[in-house]
């Protein structure tokens, strides 16, 4: 029996020392990635030139993140890895899995970003919202801690996941009207299709089905990828927000209008658990396993629709920061660090006279 | 189902001047007229996040796309885009249909 996973917020008591108190001492940026998050560093020197410089820039993203994305980054990842283009998916700008974060360092060999017109301010505005949807799912999926299942479902009802209203009229009830109660009808839904989606459990704990089986689980419709590699046993059915209206928009309103009463419901109540709830934002409606990861993008880098989203905002706070807050309060706000947390090291500056450009 | 229509107000910072747009976000991506107009005030293609996925390895990731008009998300992602390089702000209401 395993334990109990705790919710893990991964905060750090240490100082952070900035990028750019290493740069003024002249040390390297792998120095700072090495000491400030314990992350093994990898830059592949094959492909395109200006691996070095693309890394720089990858650092300087790093180095101006929230301060829990980097705790994220201490905790659970041990390897970040600047890897070449043709080693990823088409189109892909990073990926995070089990314990390794890699980004693509070529990201002119990507056919939309290929044009160098584009926004100067895009360009980072990407690479952050990368950075901190993959922490978001090393957050909720790594097997040493991860956010419980329960608090993933609550994530998903918050985000305007329905079934359509003629499969299953249940959440267009009074029961759809909370999060709390709409997520544990779905939860128990869930684990009557498998009893191992244990609400207590860690997202990514070994005794749970993987992530992607949760997708098949829970969706209406997987795309062509998943359903080779995961198991088709019965589903929620669950659609995105706009993915139901644009269907039930196609119907005939007279046809549904009457199959609805035979249910027991009115187009106004599908109207308005439609209008309750929306996605927090269009990646998070391509799949449910996505969702999650989204909200804690949205949070720390808005870059998609978040305005019409405040449910989905408010449950990702609760779930996702609220225990690294406790954390922070409980200890105490940290300040930057002003030199490396190094006694050696910081010893040899101080006598070489450094220390005095760092106010000691 | 009754209709959705929502607001955007594209805002200057701390100025007065504002653009207004008015149409339903699921329906109105296709109108060429709003494409256009929306369309004159961006300088580059209209890219979204999406999840990719490796079918060899089972890796999954965050790619980026473009987003052509006609496409379900165009508007939404080409109103953020052209806040996002004209420095305004956006914001979005949405409204009971009349």
């Amino acid at each position: 029996m395993e334990d109990l996973a705790p919710l893990s917020p991964y905060r750090s008591d240490r100082q952070y020392a900035r990028l750019e108190t290493y740069r003024r001492l002249g040390l390297a940026d792998s120095t700072w990635a090495a000491e400030q998050f314990s992350l093994r560093v990898h830059v592949s020197a094959a492909g395109p030139p200006g691996a070095e410089q693309r890394a720089g820039e990858i650092w300087e993203a790093v180095d101006r993140l929230p301060m829990q994305v980097k705790d994220i980054l201490r905790g659970v990842i041990d390897e970040l890895r600047l890897d070449q283009d043709p080693s990823f998916a088409p189109d892909t700008l990073g990926t995070w899995r089990d314990g390794t974060m890699r980004l693509n360092r070529d990201w002119s060999l990507i056919p939309s970003l290929s044009n160098q017109t584009w926004h100067r301010d895009l360009g980072y505005d990407l690479l952050r919202a990368t950075l901190v949807h993959e922490a978001g799912h090393a957050l909720v999926e790594d097997p040493r801690g991860g956010i419980r299942v329960r608090d993933t479902v609550a994530l998903i009802a918050a985000s305007g996941w329905l079934p359509h209203p003629l499969d299953d009229p249940i959440p267009y009830g009074p029961l759809g009207r909370h999060v709390a109660t709409l997520s544990a009808y779905y939860l128990d839904r869930l684990t009557r299709i498998d009893p191992s989606w244990n609400g207590d459990l860690s997202l990514g704990s070994p005794a749970l089905p993987p992530p992607a089986q949760l997708d098949r689980d829970l969706m209406r419709e997987v795309s062509s990828f998943k359903r080779l590699w995961t198991k088709d046993r019965g589903s929620l059915r669950l659609l995105g927000s706009d993915q139901l209206l644009r269907r039930l928009r196609r119907e005939d309103p007279a046809m549904l209008t009457r199959e609805l009463a035979e249910r027991g419901l009115a187009l106004e109540d599908v109207d308005s658990a439609l209008r309750r709830r929306r996605g927090i934002s269009l990646y998070a409606e391509d799949a449910i396993s996505e969702t999650p990861a989204e909200i804690f993008r949205c949070i720390h880098a808005p870059f998609s629709r978040a305005e019409h989203s405040r449910p989905a905002l408010i449950e990702g706070e609760r779930v996702l920061l609220e225990p690294w807050r406790s954390s922070e309060r409980a200890v105490g706000v940290r300040r930057p660090a002003l030199a490396p947390e190094r006694p050696w090291e910081s010893l040899q500056l101080v006598r070489r006279g450094v220390g005095r450009e760092l106010g000691r | 189902m009754t209709e959705k229509t929502s607001r955007y107000l594209l805002r200057r910072r701390g100025g007065q001047e504002q653009a207004e747009f008015w149409g339903n976000p699921v329906e109105s991506e296709g109108d060429p007229a709003l494409c256009l107009r929306i369309s004159s005030l961006l300088s580059g293609p209209v890219l979204e996040l999406g999840p990719s996925s490796d079918p060899q390895t089972g890796e999954r990731g965050t790619a980026v796309r473009t987003i052509h008009p006609g496409h379900p998300d165009w508007l939404v992602a080409s109103l953020r885009r052209a806040a996002r390089e004209l420095n305004l702000d956006l914001s979005e209401a949405q409204l009971d249909a009349k």
